[in-house]
């Protein structure tokens, strides 16, 4: 079966007075591996759910590869989904979870033998084919899982929040296999997260959300780069924000007055009208320091240095911070040597790589 | 010394506790291996007589038949029908639900002898007093609750998400019910069995309203053997069901630690 595209029309909904989706646009391409990103309760759940036919849309429309499904059960569309805690099927052994979708679907049994045995190999758990969900452990129920979900050769593949039952390195691994599996299949995938990380690392796209609202729509680099609003800005990746307010435009660059004296940064980089208050964001990792005695752009006295392995995090006191520091980072070991708690340090970053929003 | 005043007390309560639960069995089984045909505490003579008594006196054996095919008839519709609405309220909207689950529980607050009189009358009416089918009917409405309740507690513990895994895999309702959802309600439906048959074989007091001569269950016969003789069988024969009841447990018990034992084999290997 062909993979196909999904149109989501001014579909929201709504329980009750609550409005769990407010109606939103979004087009998931043939093929393409789509994250919807959110903290907990901002309605990924509900979108996907509205892509698989288990939530019906208050309004609006959901279409695959150009069809109309808004009104098709479950069972009629042609989806395979993943769930947080694997939803495998107890009472049967791990061959037999795997051919369930087949047996629906009422091939030949000799060929729907064929097909677990291969699903069995691309999985790793050939060894597992007799023994029940309880007996394997959480990476293993999990390929088992993904492996049920796409034997059926579906036209789109659903996740929701498949690795936040895992710990931390089997997530890594698992990460990597599903990306594995989504490129080789090609299969239009759309996975649910509250994990940046883990949004910045497997997608194609990533659709920001919060409370009910799609933010941003844009490729990881898009989204981390040039993110549309101050949500989007702070919760992907690390950043520093600094109170401040927009006193003048000219010449193309923005002024905003801080606690640490002016900012400018292009007049582009900061969606804000004259006199508004706003913060400016910047990223660890693109503050530099300046050599002693040299103007800089922001100036603090150390207050923790982090070992982080491959990189130091450095905690800079700055009262014009939200939550009062600047953190900044330095993969340079005699960089981060300088950067020595209680020491004085001044800091510097590139304008073009700073971004001001509208206080929230 | 405090201690051990209050280590004797308690060890005093415990005894006087067993020795409270278990006096009625002890004092009734030696009853029974009495000799002489009135009941004599302690008896002077001992014999086998009674057992022999009760086994061989036909209303009992008659009595006992009749109560294995109520329990039998009784088991299987209260959990077919029990199980079925079980499901339909736990998992279909419509209006009325509540009205329809309080209906079919509501005969835990009606007294089982005005559900007994009831069942008489209407028998009366269409002149069925005498059919089997009469008694088993008022054992059904009788266990339906709690067999509803074993369902439903089997219901609830079923995760959603695999019906919906059935679903997004292709499976309809039905084929999500014969697959799925059935198949994990099995331990539901068996403890539920268990309680039907348990209920139904012990029930007394509306099966003596709706039973007649020829349809009168062991309760019954036993009730009504006793307004006649003062004899000992009726001990005798509650020695032997004690020690039916014993093995049966035993039975259940251990066919339950096997079924964890062979789980726990499977899941080493
Ligand atoms: N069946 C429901 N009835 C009422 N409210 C619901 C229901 N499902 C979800 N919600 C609400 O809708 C919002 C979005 O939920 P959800 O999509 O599950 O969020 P997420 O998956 O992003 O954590 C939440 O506020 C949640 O409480
Ligand atoms: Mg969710």
């Amino acid at each position: 079966m062909q993979s196909a595209s999904v149109d989501i029309v001014q579909a929201g909904k709504t329980f009750g007075s609550h409005i769990a989706l407010a109606p939103i646009d979004m087009e998931i391409r043939q093929g393409e591996f789509m994250t919807l990103l959110g903290p907990s309760g901002c309605g990924k759940s509900t979108l996907l759910n509205m892509i698989a036919g288990f939530v019906t849309p208050s309004s609006g429309a959901i279409r695959m590869a150009g069809a109309d499904v808004t009104r098709l059960p479950p069972y009629r569309r042609k989806i395979g989904m993943v769930f947080q805690n694997y939803a495998l099927f107890p009472h049967m052994t791990v061959a037999d979870n795997l051919a369930y979708g087949l047996k629906m679907q009422k091939l030949p049994k000799a060929e729907i033998r064929a097909q677990v045995a291969r699903t069995l190999e691309v999985i790793k758990l050939t060894k597992f084919a007799d023994r029940h969900p309880r007996q394997l452990s959480g990476g293993q129920q999990q390929r088992v899982a993904i492996g049920r979900a796409v034997i059926t050769n579906p036209q789109v593949l659903l996740l929701d929040e498949p690795l936040s039952a895992l710990d931390k390195n089997l997530r890594g691994s698992m990460q990597v296999e599903i990306k594995e599996i989504q490129q080789r299949l090609g299969i239009t995938t759309v996975f649910v997260t509250h994990d940046q990380a883990e949004a910045l690392s497997m997608s194609d796209r990533i659709a920001v959300m919060s409370e009910g609202r799609v933010r941003q729509v844009g490729t990881p680099d898009e989204v981390y780069e040039r993110p549309s609003d101050g949500f989007v800005a702070s919760f992907l990746g690390d950043v520093t924000r600094i109170f401040g307010r927009l006193t003048e435009i000219r010449g193309g660059a923005a002024v905003i007055l801080t606690e640490a004296g002016p900012l400018r940064l292009p007049e582009a980089q900061a969606d804000l009208v004259l006199g508004q208050d706003c913060e400016v964001f910047i990223r660890p990792e693109h503050l530099t320091l300046v050599p002693d005695g040299q103007p800089a752009m922001l100036r603090g006295t150390v207050a923790m240095r982090i070992y982080q392995g491959g990189h130091f995090d450095i905690l800079v006191d700055h009262p014009g911070a939200v939550g009062g520091h600047i953190l900044l980072r330095l993969t340079d070991r005699e960089q981060a040597a300088q950067a020595e708690p209680g020491r004085q340090i001044g800091l510097h970053c590139d304008p073009k790589n700073l971004r001001a929003f509208p206080s929230a | 010394m405090r201690l051990n005043f209050h280590s004797i007390a308690f060890w005093l309560l415990v005894s006087l506790l067993i020795g409270f639960v278990l006096l009625p069995a002890v004092v009734t089984a030696i009853v029974a291996f009495n000799a002489g045909a009135v009941i004599t505490f302690p008896p002077k003579d001992w014999s086998l007589r009674w057992f022999e008594r009760a086994l061989t006196y036909r209303d009992f054996q008659r009595g006992l038949w009749n109560s294995v095919i109520v329990m039998l008839w009784t088991s299987v519709f209260a959990v077919s029908i029990g199980g079925a609405f079980a499901w339909v309220i736990d998992r279909c909207d419509f209006p009325g639900k509540r009205l329809l689950e309080g209906l079919l529980t509501s005969s835990l607050l009606i007294p089982s002898f005005t559900i007994g009189i009831g069942f008489l009358i209407l028998a009366n009416q269409v002149a069925m007093n005498r059919s089997f089918a009469v008694v088993i009917v008022t054992h059904v409405i009788l266990v339906l609750p709690f067999v509803m309740r074993a369902v439903f507690v089997s219901l609830r513990s079923i995760d959603p998400s695999l019906e919906r895994a059935a679903a997004s895999l292709g499976a309809g309702p039905w084929a999500v019910l014969r697959t799925i959802t059935l198949p994990l309600m099995v331990p539901g439906l068996f403890s539920g069995l268990l309680f039907a048959a348990i209920l139904s074989f012990n029930e007394f007091t509306a099966t003596l309203f709706v039973s007649a001569q020829a349809t009168q269950t062991l309760p019954v016969a036993m009730y009504n053997y006793v307004r006649e003789y003062a004899d000992p069988s009726m001990a005798a024969l509650s020695v032997m069901f004690f020690v039916m009841i014993t093995v049966v447990l035993a039975l259940t018990n251990w066919l339950m630690d096997l079924g964890r034992i062979l789980a726990i084999k499977s899941q080493d290997h």
